[in-house]
């Protein structure tokens, strides 16, 4: 039993690293309705140049984490212009392909940089973790999943508040009758695409404290960011944060109970059900 | 929605060009082959081309076809090589039985995934697709019993060295006949559904599916036989990858792979199987000559992919159809009456683009 307490914990810190990336994912999508391959590598890019700024120049961490998500958005901003400006929302599928070669050319690119071998970036807040009863919970971890926490929280009052928000809201609900409100839908698909890839890196950035970044990174965020907005439903950011959340407790479990291969697979096996048995997705659209 | 994945706005094919284009394809894909006999290191890359083809010519059943994108078409290629390893390693049966065996399996399987993902469209059917082919991945990696794991199978005989199975010759040229018969088969049944009235229906069906339903006609029982039989590819291809290699592993599932396909797919031209055969050839030969690409293969492809979407919006097959439609003898047809349609099709063609 404390064995399941202490992976849901586990599951709870590691999926507010989720929330965040999938939150980012939601809004690129609910935008521009591409699949974006790239996700995962700015979230792994977020991870390596959150190793690079503490590393190679020894920056505290807790300003790294902004930091290193500042620094993705030159890499989405090049991305964007190269594969998803170009393609109008009835080509997604070209640009879905474009987005796959850029994270093919960014991971050879990572890899070449960093090599191939795990990385460890430092703790932020030192000391043994604390004790409640026989279920332990890392310092870091506290500290991770409450900015995790407010940045979703953040991200949703802006969303659901401001006025970018009710008009990047208005573009999801319908584009058409957003533009026939005067709502020019090119730079709103920019700025999604920036905040969501921001939000990506700044997810990675969270994730290498946490654990440890690496080759695979790229491509099992990029997989747990589709599985997380598919089963949330289109446009939803909310159910996207919740999701996260549950996908991370869902894998920490799967390593527990069934083996830790199926860990990446996990996410998938719900989303798949989620959309055979509810394909408007777990919280359906209200915008 | 089928027409929001963008394949409803493709160029126009020809068809006569098209077809004939596959068959210059074909013949130059068996003529560089006979010049090229005496270089194996060329030889292999021409009979991969062969298989990949072949994989990518199933891929274009749903993609093609339906303008639906199966991200998890890797994970039938891998079952097709599997089943085919493990049927005769643990029934001892013949090649032949084998490659059967793994055909109907895989044809089989992907009959019933795609009776539960073929309900989906678009993206939605794109990366639940996906899901299939990362579940499959951590089920062979798991089941190291059976499968070998990460270590992959081999010890089913085949492999390149050794004699073509039911031929005594055992040279490059002996494989390369192999893969290049899979191919043109393919190729033939490829051009057969294409001509078929269940041809016909399919792509009623990716132009309008609410038009093709209310004609009262099953849209998911269509499409499910569509990507089952993009399947029977799949079960094929993967069982002559494995007899050629002599050995399977979860690189046949890799992202790498995913992206070759997908290039191949994207600069022949999901619409013309003629460009996707040429298709196939270039993507495998052109990489391996660049001498830039050596070691920097994953970043290369990436390239080429971005490049491909941004030069050959809808492939070099159409064009090159078009092209060799301009040698129809009977064209004076055509060009007397135009069908109001075909200006139509051109508009949105354009406006599409």
């Amino acid at each position: 039993m404390n064995d399941l307490i202490q992976q849901i914990v586990n599951g709870l810190i590691l999926g507010a690293v989720y929330s965040v990336s999938g939150t980012g994912f939601a809004i690129t999508y609910g935008i521009s309705r591409i699949l974006n391959f790239a996700h995962g590598v700015f979230f792994a890019s977020g991870g390596y140049l959150l190793y690079w700024l503490t590393k190679t120049h020894e920056l505290p961490v807790l300003p790294s984490l902004l930091l290193a998500a500042l620094c993705v958005l030159p890499i989405a901003l090049v991305t964007y212009y190269v594969v998803i400006h170009p393609f109008p929302p009835a080509r997604a599928t070209a640009a879905l392909v474009g987005t796959l070669g850029v994270s093919m050319i960014v991971i050879e690119l990572l890899h070449r940089v960093w090599g191939s071998r795990p990385l460890f970036v430092d703790r932020i807040w030192r000391g043994p973790p604390f004790r409640f009863g026989d279920v332990f919970v890392a310092r870091d971890g506290i500290v991770l999943a409450g900015i995790a926490v407010a940045t979703v929280a953040a991200v949703l009052v802006v969303w659901n508040v401001t006025g970018i928000g009710r008009r990047l809201r208005a573009l999801v609900q319908s584009r058409d009758a957003a533009m026939l409100l005067g709502i020019n839908p090119e730079p709103h698909r920019l700025i999604a695409f920036l905040w969501g890839s921001g939000l990506a890196g700044l997810a990675g950035a969270f994730f290498a404290v946490q654990t440890v970044i690496d080759a695979s990174t790229a491509t099992r965020a990029t997989f747990v960011a589709f599985a997380v907005v598919i089963a949330a439903g289109l446009g939803n950011i909310a159910g996207a944060a919740i999701v996260g959340f549950g996908l991370g407790v869902l894998e920490a479990i799967t390593t527990l109970y069934v083996r830790a291969e199926y860990a990446v697979a996990a996410p998938f096996v719900v989303m798949i059900i989620v959309l055979v048995l509810r394909p408007q997705g777990l919280f359906p659209r209200k915008v | 929605m089928t027409e929001a994945m963008g394949y409803g706005t493709a160029a126009r094919v020809d068809r006569w060009g098209e077809r004939w284009l596959g068959v210059l394809a074909l013949v130059g894909a068996l003529a560089a082959a006979l010049i090229a006999s005496g270089n194996p290191y060329l030889m292999r890359l021409l009979t991969l081309g062969c298989i990949y083809g072949a994989l990518a010519l199933g891929l274009r059943m749903t993609f093609g076809e339906l303008g639906e994108l199966d991200l998890g078409y890797l994970a039938l290629y891998a079952l097709g090589a599997y089943s085919y390893g493990l049927a005769r390693i643990h029934w001892d049966v013949t090649e032949l039985v084998a490659a059967g065996f793994s055909m109907g399996l895989v044809t089989l399987v992907s009959l019933l995934v795609s009776l539960l993902t073929l309900r989906l469209t678009g993206p939605f059917f794109a990366v639940t697709t996906l899901g299939v082919l990362v579940v499959t991945t951590s089920l062979i990696v798991s089941t190291t019993d059976l499968t070998g794991g990460i270590r992959g199978l081999g010890g089913f005989g085949g492999g390149a060295g050794r004699a073509v199975p039911y031929t005594s010759s055992s040279g490059p040229l002996a494989w390369f006949f192999l893969a290049f018969a899979v191919l043109c088969l393919v190729a033939l049944l490829t051009y057969w559904t294409q001509a078929s009235r269940f041809g016909s229906a399919i792509n009623a069906i990716r132009q309008d599916p609410v038009l093709f339903r209310s004609l009262g006609y099953n849209v998911t029982a269509f499409r499910t036989l569509a990507a089952a039989l993009g399947g029977a590819i799949a079960g094929l291809s993967g069982s002559i990858f494995a007899v050629y290699s002599g050995f399977v592993s979860v690189d046949l599932l890799s992202l790498a792979l995913l992206g070759v396909l997908l290039l191949i797919v994207k600069v022949g031209g999901a619409r013309s199987p003629g460009g996707v055969i040429i298709g196939a050839f270039v993507v495998t030969l052109v990489p391996e000559y660049l001498r830039f690409v050596g070691r920097n293969r994953l970043m290369a492809f990436g390239i080429f992919l971005v490049l491909s979407v941004r030069v050959f919006q809808s492939g070099f097959g159409p064009q090159l159809g078009n092209l060799i439609a301009k040698l129809r003898p009977d064209r004076s047809r055509v060009r007397l009456g135009r069908p109001p349609s075909d200006q139509t099709a051109k508009e949105a063609a354009g406006g599409g683009s």
